[in-house]
């Protein structure tokens, strides 16, 4: 069995415990589309009270699935490592030899297919009961930026659980504050030319506001795939950029841990 | 004296909160963290309408207080609740505390409403911040003092009654699953949100819904804080939100009491104080 195949198994094996988990109390996965369910049917409310016009259904449709996914990143992938660390699976995954680097990626790819489900539906209930409405024709366009900004996040999320496995119960109260901030930066519920300028600026260095902002040119606008190349070409700097700096933080902090003790460390 | 031991007994139970809530890092970390997100969530619902009027050119200012307010307030009642129903989820299942918490203080439902009561604080704390963002942010300045804001500190009381006891009965839910705790809090908070007349009108609901608005003591409770705050804001008969707001938050205290009563004695029957399911 080649070396290659073995990491590619360690990561297939992660992700089919992800999605395994994450379907095995059924009332939560009917949990986690209600929720969202309810703060976006709440914002289009909103907005109907306020007798805007339709477009912003659709915003706001495209805005709940896609800060799914930032959440997954946050708490399905930043925390995790925390997470084995303290109830000892770290400790039987380090003897296991293989590189963490796969676990990561088994854990980043069984989180969007869980996360892809939910917002499969959510974005259905969007359509079919908000009457949320998007251009067909865009979709491929559309798809090509979703994956581009799920790489990005994803990378991200190497670097918080890099962080998260350094400063321990501090990570999960930077998680809580990571939630709010991100969604009004990225523009969950409105483009984000309504903002400053200034506050643009600091929101275009986030993947998901540009990947929001091109699946929404792209979904509701139809733009077309050679205008949406500004969005393509950020999004890949930026997920090559956040892979760069999360494999760099996961090495140093492993060295790190290793050569300390603490990687098994509980109660940090 | 028995008063007297009471209040000591809740005082330590929100200092008990206040440790918990905040030894994770020092105190101006602490204070800049319980701002963050009310700070952030004010600006992501204001600026719901600052997009309409900048997309569709068109301005509501009533609405834009509504929704403010709306947000500020259910922020306050948001806060409370999380930390009664919380209580069980954390002390049993991360910190596996909770028998010894009652041990020293032996009824869960004073127990629950007082490990709220920090959360009542801080979230009044952060809702006073966020409607002075939220009223900078729709540029209506700050507001200014009149008479009806001495009716605030009483609303709040009655707001802290009915909703920590509805907090308590959902906690008594939680005891029974530890799985679905955490989602519970999450659900009645997000339906509160949806019902509550915190960014319209529960007119603006399907008709389906509506009815689910009148039922709870929020609708009343939002509006005569609204008409508190400020005084232009014309929300329609005072005196009959007045009465339907006592009299649901007097039902809503009642049913909580009798139902946790009944919730408490059959779990400590089946030992569910103490049993962790390592949620």
């Amino acid at each position: 069995m080649s070396k290659i195949y073995r990491e590619l198994l360690t990561a297939y094996a992660r992700a089919w415990v992800r999605f395994k988990g994450n379907l095995a109390i059924k009332t939560w996965v009917l949990w986690e589309i209600i929720l969202p369910t309810i703060f976006m049917a709440s914002v289009i409310y909103a907005y109907k009270n306020l007798n805007a016009p339709p477009i912003f259904i659709g915003f706001v449709v495209l805005g709940t699935v896609m800060m799914n996914f930032w959440y997954n990143v946050l708490w399905g992938m930043g925390d995790v490592l925390y997470w084995d660390k303290e109830t000892g699976k770290m400790e039987a995954f380090l003897i296991t030899g293989r590189s963490i680097y796969m676990l990561l990626m088994g854990m980043a790819l069984g989180g969007m297919i869980n996360t892809g489900l939910r917002s499969a539906t959510l974005l259905l209930i969007g359509i079919y009961i908000f009457g949320a409405e998007f251009r067909l024709e865009a979709v491929p366009n559309a798809t090509l930026i979703f994956l581009l900004t799920l790489a990005s996040l994803y990378c991200m999320g190497i670097i918080f659980s890099s962080l998260h496995l350094v400063y321990g119960r501090k990570g999960i109260k930077m998680n809580e504050v990571m939630g709010i901030p991100i969604s009004f930066l990225s523009g969950q519920f409105y483009p984000i030319n309504v903002f400053p300028t200034a506050v643009q600026m600091v929101a275009s260095l986030l993947p998901l506001t540009v990947g929001l902002d091109g699946v929404r040119r792209a979904l509701i606008e139809g733009w077309g795939i050679w205008e949406l190349s500004p969005h393509i070409i950020l999004l890949t700097i930026m997920t090559i950029v956040f892979l760069q700096i999360g494999v760099r933080f996961m090495n140093r902090i492993i060295e790190m841990g290793r050569r300390d003790g603490r990687l098994i460390l509980r109660w940090q | 004296m028995a008063v007297r031991k009471w209040i000591w007994r809740g005082l330590a139970v929100i200092w008990l909160t206040y440790n918990e809530q905040a030894n994770w890092t020092r105190l101006p970390i602490y204070i800049g963290y319980i701002f963050i997100n009310p700070v952030f969530q004010i600006a992501l619902y204001g600026y719901i309408y600052i997009a309409v009027a900048h997309i569709s050119g068109l301005t509501d200012p009533a609405s834009a207080f509504y929704m403010v307010s709306g947000v500020a307030l259910y922020n306050f009642i948001g806060s409370g609740l999380y930390g009664v129903i919380w209580t069980i989820h954390s002390e049993r299942e991360h910190y596996n505390t909770l028998k010894y918490s009652y041990l020293a203080l032996p009824n869960l439902h004073l127990y629950l409403i007082s490990r709220g009561l920090y959360h009542y604080l801080t979230g009044f704390i952060t809702s006073l911040a966020m409607i002075i963002l939220g009223y900078l942010l729709i540029g209506r300045g700050l507001p200014t003092p009149h008479w009806g804001w001495i009716y605030i500190p009483i609303l709040l009381i009655i707001g802290v009654l009915w909703s920590a006891n509805i907090g308590v009965m959902v906690a008594g839910i939680s005891i029974y699953s530890a799985e679905n705790g955490p989602i519970i809090s999450e659900a009645i908070g997000g339906l509160l949100f949806l019902v509550g007349a915190v960014l319209y009108p529960p007119s603006t609901l399907p008709d389906w819904i509506e009815p689910i608005a009148y039922i709870l003591p929020i609708y009343e409770w939002m509006e005569l804080m609204r008409a508190s705050i400020d005084p232009t804001y014309i929300p329609g008969d005072i005196h009959s939100l007045w009465t339907m707001l006592l009299i649901k938050s007097v039902a809503w205290i009642l049913i909580s009491i009798a139902y946790f009563r009944v919730v408490e004695k059959l779990a400590l029957r089946s030992g569910m104080l103490e049993a962790s399911l390592h949620h």
